[in-house]
């Protein structure tokens, strides 16, 4: 790990100094032109709007804010304003003084269909490498399992990304794990971002404005996991009207409403969705023996305009997913199992003046998995309870300053303090404590101060150059690093460019999960005095194309990460402890994980078409990732359980007619690289005790005999390959007051058996046992049907 | 096309592809069966021995009528150090290859190779250095009385008993140690029965390295074992010395979870090239303790 120098602080402090007093020796003949954009109906403020102005060949987007800023010498411009899906602006602009203009760009949609005839921000302009948007457009038209639109989903579909097993919304980024993806609501990370096992993401496709992953040349506003940045932006809430939307699909239903408080000024949006498996199932239970499970999900959020310099953003999200077992006979007993995720923001807004803008967070997260058991009889009583999970609280400051068109500064701190609560046990008998665990608590506090330097060098290079500054301290531990960021555009020709970048990443906080499945009874865990940060180096090279004529993207991109301190799970090791979670107490994670490194490298095409009657993308990744731990195969490196050597996701979004809309989706993916028993031998242990009988004088054989497994190399078995057809048609229908849409589908359309897990079994052929090795498929065909309208 | 047609196509789709079993047999070409030797050599033993066998591949019909892995009994197998070299040969009454302490000494510090040939063309080898040490002396801290409560038989006595030892590490890394617990009960005044059985333990490790915690004191605590008014126990502590092989081999062991499907898989030890198992070397020391 790197130690942080005091020279390298007192460096980017004095490159801070120099940017602002070059700013104020510029700024006597340059005037700045900044303001919001938001959508003409519903005044939402848009992010990732493409401002541009011919003349200088150059401009910005708006940031995750709606807000944009430029400083431009004295003069008359033409400035465009464009969005994928929404009809340009263009102004003529005379330019002698700071001027304030809010736009408004109207969204072009025909019967739910954005039939855009203006082109996505081109992304052989921009710095960033790496970066994929989506479109929620194309998130809400992509076919999933049981239409339950799902933003995970769908980026499983990107190139770089790969699924886990079967169904499960766990994103693997170029060779990380699930734990090495920061997944970001509204500023809040999101610990557990799934329902039902992994099955469902927790976010409600209607209330998220922007989707943005980020797979490398990371910019140094981001820190604190290895693998990616999911960052994920709430509506926030009709400023204009009331409105609002309803579906109910086949598991869960699901409400938005939002409205201004007062018009322009403030506004409102509020979701929820739920299943209903457990009241359906209800009547066909006897009294004596019930189960069901649920779960839900709540997002909420207000925002108001305090003049045209501030804004308050106040926005939540609840989810539980719960299971429960209740038998009443003459012994009364209650268990189950229920996990939950909170989080909180409040924002504000500030711009000091046209060229700084702040945004200021105060951020709460919390996670935790509850394990219960209670049995009653006449007067007796039992339980136990088990607690696990995180909680966090974020204090962060931004501030983005735009001194020319060719020179942006962002520079923030965030400070994060992580309750970690890995398991807390009580056990009571009647009103007697048996046993309680409190004192498992473990608090830290990481930090991160970043510079990001957005700059252009002549016509042909634009950069993001910055430095992220952080540090972890738990446990009278302290750990720090630099991490140097820079990803860098070479424009070739117009439409065609070169890109490349370099990111180092630390991660200070780990997941301990049970094997290959993303289940909530993973546990989070600090870096402490044995098990160190991971931290990795990542370099992306790519070549970007836009064929503007056709509002078609594509982007070829090699990438090499190299990882150090990932944590590993020594052989034997199992975190799922709520199989008796009374034992607990004996839980020692530290003794079960080992220190590794990973190499993966690969390379992505990504052909994206955003817009037009037919758009959708195609994605293909040739990767290879390899592991390596002291402790784990005997030193030796093997291919990780989801090295994936292709991956290809084709996703096609047609427009039939005016309110007929089909979508389909085909994926392959080689399968997964597992451990295998290829034999059985007995495990014939030395018996010292029967040694010590032996010595005084009778000889004894060895007398311990199991038999044990013969697993061969390591993960060098492959299950069959994966591969899946999924189809959806869309029903459009607009009446007067409100817009209604059917949505039939089908997951899996030729019901290809594809992996879940392998296992042993024994079948008798003539009169023989015959081991055989079977394949687990949880899905065939799975039709879904689901209806919505929107007012 | 109308939207009616368009869920009649889906339900066709749907009822084309059908409902089929979930679980399908993967075929899977049949690995070879793989020696697997394995012996624990000790300078304490009067004889040192080896089991030898042929794997049970999967995938494959298992010998009917029996679940016994099929010993290998015509084997040749060579002993050897810089200094000696003998054969150990089958023994039928213990099923195994064995060598007297006389014909080839087991000698602190020295290393020593194996050479295994098969007439059906298996060849293994392996090696193992015998400790230097001694094993540090295992001290018996204390005998707790957890509860003592009055049997079926007024005079009687039920107690709950737990033991606790410790040890010191030597100084310097790369030591390992095994430590057991077991107990015999008789009644007094009889002999007592050649068995006992493993106590096991509730605090410590039976299996220790010290890497890491290199001369520290390691304490164990057995698992609680009854006895009651009459009755003798004698309890049988073990303190062993051993090489990596034989740590890293029981160790996996004591890992191996079978088909958990939550756990890791555990690969067992081996340091048998051409072929499973181990080969590794002991030294024991053994604490009597009795309680009256």
């Amino acid at each position: 790990m790197q130690k942080p120098h005091f020279s390298g602080i007192l460096k980017i402090i004095s490159l801070i100094g120099i940017i602002f007093l070059s700013n104020t020796a510029v700024s006597q003949n340059k005037y700045s032109i900044s303001g919001y954009v938001r959508e003409s109906e519903s005044r939402e403020l848009l992010p990732g709007v493409n401002i541009y102005i011919p003349a200088i060949k150059g401009g910005t987007i708006t940031n995750n804010y709606g807000f944009y800023s430029l400083t431009l010498p004295q003069g008359d411009y033409e400035v465009r304003f464009s969005f994928v899906g929404f009809d340009p602006v263009t102004l003529q602009l005379s330019h002698y003084k700071d001027t304030i203009i809010n736009i408004d760009l109207k969204s072009i949609t025909l019967q739910g269909v954005t039939i855009s005839a203006e082109k996505s921000e081109r992304i052989t302009e921009t710095s960033e490498i790496s970066v994929i948007s989506l479109p929620i457009q194309q998130i809400r038209q992509v076919p999933v399992l049981l239409g339950e639109k799902d933003v995970f989903k769908t980026i499983q579909l990107m190139p770089g990304v790969q699924k886990g097993s079967e169904g499960n919304g766990s994103l693997y980024v170029r060779g990380g794990g699930p734990d090495q993806n920061l997944i970001i609501l509204d500023d809040a990370p999101v610990y557990n971002a799934f329902h039902l096992f992994g099955f469902f993401s927790i976010f409600n496709g209607d209330a998220i404005k922007s989707v943005e992953l980020v797979k490398g040349g990371f910019p140094a506003r981001f820190g604190g996991r290895l693998s990616s940045v999911v960052e994920m932006t709430m509506k926030d809430g009709n400023r204009s009207k009331f409105s609002g939307e309803a579906g109910i699909g086949l598991i869960s239903s699901r409400l938005v409403l939002e409205g201004p408080f007062s018009k322009d000024k403030s506004s409102w949006i509020i979701s929820g969705r739920r299943t209903y498996i457990d009241v359906l199932a209800k009547p066909f239970m006897s009294k004596e023996e019930k189960a069901g499970y649920y779960f839900y999900d709540l997002n909420a959020k207000v925002n108001y305009e305090f003049g045209s310099r501030d804004r308050v953003f106040l926005s939540g999200y609840f989810g539980r997913d719960k299971f429960s077992v209740i038998t009443d006979y003459d012994t009364k007993e209650e268990g189950g199992l229920y996990w939950q995720n909170g989080t909180g923001t409040l924002r504000w807004n500030h711009i000091y003046n046209p060229r700084v803008f702040s945004n200021t967070s105060l951020i709460y997260s919390h996670y935790s998995i509850n394990f219960y058991d209670q049995e009653s009889y006449n007067d007796e009583s039992y339980s136990l309870r088990y607690t696990s999970g995180i909680r966090d609280l974020t204090l962060k400051n931004d501030v983005e300053i735009n001194f020319s068109p060719f020179y942006n500064l962002r520079t923030g701190l965030h400070l994060i303090n992580h309750l970690f609560t890995p398991s807390a046990v009580v056990e009571k008998e009647n009103t007697d404590v048996l046993y309680d665990s409190n004192e498992s608590e473990y608090n830290s506090l990481e930090g991160g101060l970043y510079v990001e330097n957005q700059f252009s060098i002549g016509q042909r290079i634009k950069a993001n150059a910055g430095l992220r500054f952080s540090n972890f301290l738990a446990d009278e531990k302290h750990y720090s690093a630099f991490e140097p960021r820079i990803s860098a555009n070479l424009i070739i020709t117009q439409g065609l460019s070169l890109k490349a970048g370099y990111a180092q990443m630390n991660q200070y906080i780990h997941l301990l999960s049970s094997t290959g499945l993303s289940l909530p009874t993973d546990l989070w865990v600090p870096s402490t005095d044995r098990i160190e940060p991971q931290n990795s180096s990542q370099i992306s090279l790519g070549i970007a194309k836009d064929f503007a004529k056709t509002d078609l993207q594509i982007t070829i991109e090699g990438y090499f990460k190299e990882s150090n301190n990932i944590i590993g799970y020594k052989p034997g090791a199992s975190f799922l402890i709520i199989d008796d979670p009374s034992n607990s107490q004996e839980f020692t994670w530290e003794d079960n994980v080992t220190p590794g490194k990973s190499n993966s490298y690969g390379i992505e095409t990504l052909i994206h078409k955003k817009s037009g009657r037919l758009n959708g993308w195609i994605g293909y990744t040739l990767s290879w990732t390899k592991l390596q731990f002291d402790e784990i195969n005997f030193g030796k490196e093997f291919w990780a359980r989801y090295d994936r050597r292709h991956d290809i996701s084709i996703v096609g979004i047609y427009r039939i007619s005016n309110g007929v809309n089909f979508s389909a989706t085909w994926v392959y993916g080689t399968g997964n690289a597992i451990t295998l028993p290829v034999g059985e031998f007995p495990g014939i242990e030395h018996n010292p005790l029967t040694d010590a009988l032996v010595n005084s004088g009778q000889p004894f054989p060895y007398n311990y005999f199991p038999s044990v497994n013969d697993y061969g190399e390591m993960n060098t078995f492959r299950m069959k390959p994966y591969h899946r057809l999924d189809f959806a048609f869309q029903f459009i229908k607009t009446r007067e007051k409100y817009q209604r849409t059917w949505e039939i589908g089908a997951y899996n359309t030729y019901s290809r058996k594809n992996p879940f897990f392998y296992y042993i079994d024994y079948d008798y052929v003539n009169n023989q046992s015959v081991s055989k090795l079977k394949q687990v498929s949880i899905f065939p065909i799975i039709p879904s049907i689901t209806y919505s309208i929107k007012f | 096309m109308k939207f009616s047609a368009y869920i009649i196509l889906t339900l066709f789709i749907m009822a084309f592809a059908g409902c089929e079993s979930m679980i399908t047999d993967v075929e899977i070409e049949t690995p070879k069966p793989k020696i697997v030797v394995i012996g624990f050599v000790s300078p304490d033993s009067p004889y040192n021995s080896l089991k030898i066998y042929e794997s049970r591949p999967l995938y494959s019909p298992l010998p009917s009528g029996s679940e016994d892995f099929p010993v290998i009994t015509n084997a040749t197998v060579i002993i050897y150090s810089d200094n000696d070299s003998a054969i150990m040969n089958y023994n039928q009454q213990y099923n195994d290859y064995r060598i007297s302490q006389d014909a080839m000494p087991i000698i602190k510090g020295r290393t020593y190779n194996l050479k295994v040939t098969t007439p059906k063309g298996y060849y293994a080898t392996s090696s193992c250095t015998v400790p230097n040490n001694e094993p540090p002396v295992l001290e018996i801290v204390g005998i707790d009385t957890i509860s003592k409560e009055e049997g079926w038989d007024p005079s009687v006595w039920v107690y709950q008993l737990r033991a606790r030892a410790q040890f010191k590490d030597w100084e310097g890394e790369g030591h390992f140690y095994r430590v057991a617990a077991g107990q015999m009960n008789w009644i007094d005044g009889e002999q007592p029965y050649q068995y006992s059985y493993d106590i096991g333990l509730s605090r410590g490790s039976s299996l220790s390295s010290d890497k890491n915690n290199d001369g520290n004191t390691y304490a164990i605590t057995t698992n609680d074992f009854m006895a009651q008014t009459g009755e003798s126990i004698r309890l049988y502590f073990t303190i062993s010395i051993t090489d990596s092989h034989y740590y890293n081999y029981h160790k996996t062991l004591m890992n191996f979870e079978g088909d958990n499907p939550f756990a890791e898989p555990t690969t067992i030890y081996s340091n048998i090239e051409g072929g499973l198992g181990v080969f590794s070397s002991y030294i024991q020391d053994d604490i009597i303790y009795d309680i009256r």
